[in-house]
């Protein structure tokens, strides 16, 4: 029998940011089998999991996590092929949580130590952007938009909570310091911007980590100065279009939901690569190097 | 007695574990570790200026390490990300080179509102050679952004772009931190702004100097804040030029720099000028050759309301010019040299001559 090798995986973001539908997602990718990581046993606690393809399966997004901080494990073994490596057995567990957690942690500065055991056994981590979510919060920008100058400012300095830039870059600190650190491995952060196929279609063969240097500076800054972290980007959609969209949710139930979605990388030869298998982000996080360009 | 530690974010308290991968028994960080009780503001040649430390209390906006045995707590605590104080910068340095840049400057001449042109500039990509890498003060940054604005009940802006600055405890400065990239150095460097009151500097040019002062004596780069709607004024640019000699004299004679520390005359409001007022900045200029000191005038506009000169105008080549490139690494060919300033560029720019 192989041996099991033990990995962890973090889902990071603030709630709306997607994590709960790309779980559903990946479930799918690796029950399909035909991805760098696949499952052939069904994984414990699966219920949790099957609620959330259900909503996919019938043309929706996952409906919003539970607000409680109570992770939902998904946890199993699956098996992982890698091109050098061949197949190995990986036992990975993979809490997800709203995303309210995360941004309550940056707000109040504090995360409980069952969270915070968790980041630092975990061997990586996902951390989630979504395009076009309406909980996205902008740096007031007075000083770079000249038209902002003449704007009312009373609804921008009402917006509560932390602009997103300045928490996503708060939790790349954060994992910096404490992802991995109660494993001997060298900790791994996928960077997932999710609802890739909200772009106009001028922008979509766009690399992912230009879109994060274009929209996200502070972030994409702040990927080039990890002391720990091994980074990198991946741009994701789970169902190949946006469900909110009549044509495209006609098209994706005559479809089927396994079959949709792809996931957009640069390799180690920072080619751009797009492939359908949405088990990429999490297989490379864990430490599975990814194929490169024929 | 329980095993203490001062670096922001770790548990060896609790768990025994550095997060710095050190023995938590040999750790500098740990409280009580040698050392601990100066300042070491280093800089890339490795030259250390040492401040002799202040026996005062941890302020609140740093994490206080408990000196007795204290119950183990169900939450850790991140880094606050606010200003830093005197302590926090002392952990920075120790872990890496550190620059810090001084500030003087009467109140509301615009200091602060500088710095958070600077940030909001950095998190949109808009300076074309200096890039954001990391700040230990995200969240004071923020909040200074957020406080930034004042405005009339007709939504039209006011003069005053930032609050004013006060500090928690009157006499201990707070610090701004930046990480940044700059491609005159050809390397990310770590920055330092003390983010001080005007009063403070009010009361070196009527007073005399202050020890609370002491820390500016580390600093790799000087700059001085004058009103430039001052200058402009008839009623009021007599005394903006008379503060501004005064203060010069102050820093010829009681802030020894070091010999490469560039001292920059920020002037601000550049977009309220219709011409740049230079008889005014000549009389500057010729105090700053009478006291020997190595001057550059430089002008800004943290934000903009006339065409043709942009929101942070200046900003960029203030901070390149208080980069300096230590002489024994001008040769190294990885270190991006600056080039030879635009004619429109020299117009922002005024230079005394060096020591």
């Amino acid at each position: 029998m192989t041996a099991v090798v033990d990995r962890s995986v973090v889902l990071i973001g603030g709630h709306d940011t997607g994590k709960s539908n790309y779980l559903a997602r990946l479930w799918l990718a690796l029950r399909k089998g035909d991805g760098i990581l696949s499952v052939q046993d069904d994984p414990e606690n699966i219920e949790y999991v099957k609620s959330l393809i259900r909503s996919l399966q019938s043309g929706q997004y996952a409906a919003r996590t539970s607000q409680d901080d109570h992770p939902r494990l998904f946890e199993g073994v699956v098996q992982a092929q890698s091109g050098t490596a061949g197949e190995q057995d990986v036992q990975i567990v993979v809490p997800d949580v709203y995303g309210e957690l995360w941004e309550k942690a940056s707000e109040q500065r504090e995360i409980s130590n069952e969270w915070l055991e968790r980041v630092r056994k975990a061997s990586g981590a996902l951390l989630f952007v979504r395009l076009g979510s309406s909980h996205h919060i902008e740096l007031i920008d007075w000083i770079t938009s000249p038209a902002l100058m003449g704007a009312p400012m009373a609804p921008h300095l009402a917006q509560k909570g932390t602009p997103t830039q300045i928490f996503l870059t708060d939790m790349v600190n954060f994992l910096d310091t404490n992802l991995g650190l109660d494993t001997t491995l060298p900790p791994r952060l996928s960077i997932v911007v999710a609802a890739w196929d909200l772009l106009p279609p001028e922008q979509k063969d766009d690399r992912p980590r230009d879109f994060l240097a274009a929209n996200y500076p502070l972030l994409d800054g702040r990927l080039d100065n990890s002391r720990r972290l091994s980074v990198n980007v991946f741009a994701t959609s789970i169902t190949g279009g946006d469900l909110a969209t009549q044509q495209h949710r006609d098209f994706f139930l005559q479809s089927s939901a396994d079959k949709e979605g792809f996931v957009v990388y640069n390799d180690a030869k920072g080619n751009r690569r797009e492939v359908r298998d949405l088990t990429v982000p999490v297989a490379w996080a864990i430490g599975i190097e990814l194929p490169e360009t024929d | 007695m329980t095993m203490t530690c001062s670096y922001a974010g770790c548990t060896a308290e609790t768990t025994g574990r550095c997060v710095l991968g050190n023995d938590p028994a040999n750790c500098p960080q740990r409280d009580g570790a040698p050392g601990e009780e100066t300042v070491v503001v280093v800089d890339d040649r490795d030259v250390t200026a040492e401040v002799e430390a202040q026996e005062v209390e941890a302020p609140a906006s740093e994490i206080a390490a408990p000196v007795l045995e204290a119950p183990i707590r169900d939450f850790f605590r991140l880094a606050l990300g606010g200003q830093l104080g005197l302590r926090a910068i002392q952990r920075i340095g120790s872990d890496r080179p550190l620059r810090m840049i001084g500030i003087l400057g009467p109140p509301n001449s615009g200091k602060t509102a500088i710095l958070v042109s600077l940030f909001l500039l950095l998190s949109k990509h808009k300076l074309a050679r200096i890039r954001f890498r990391n700040s230990d003060s995200l969240f004071a940054l923020n909040d200074l952004s957020r406080g930034a604005r004042d405005w009339d009940a007709d939504g039209k802006r006011l003069a005053t772009i930032t609050d004013h600055t006060s500090l928690d405890d009157p006499r201990r400065p707070g610090f701004l931190h930046f990480r940044v990239r700059a491609e005159k150095l050809g390397k990310a460097v770590d920055l330092v702004f003390p983010d001080l009151p005007g009063e403070w500097s009010d009361n070196l040019i009527d007073k005399g100097y202050d020890a609370h002062l002491d820390f500016m004596k580390s600093a790799r780069a000087l700059w001085v804040f004058v009103d430039g709607s001052a200058l402009i004024d008839p009623v009021r640019r007599q005394n903006a030029v008379d503060r501004t000699r005064k203060l010069l004299g102050r820093i010829a004679s009681c802030i020894p720099l070091p010999a490469d520390a560039p001292i920059l005359v920020v002037v601000t409001r550049r977009d309220e000028m219709d011409e740049v007022p230079e008889d005014q900045l000549e009389l500057i200029m010729d105090e700053a050759k009478r006291r020997k000191l190595p001057v550059e005038i430089i002008l800004v506009a943290s934000v903009s309301n006339r065409e043709g000169i942009e929101n942070g105008h200046g900003i960029e080549e203030l901070l390149e010019a208080s980069l300096v490139i230590p002489a024994e690494k001008l040769n190294d060919e990885a270190v991006a040299l600056p080039s030879a300033p635009t004619p429109s560029r020299q117009m922002l720019r005024y230079r005394s001559v060096a020591r």
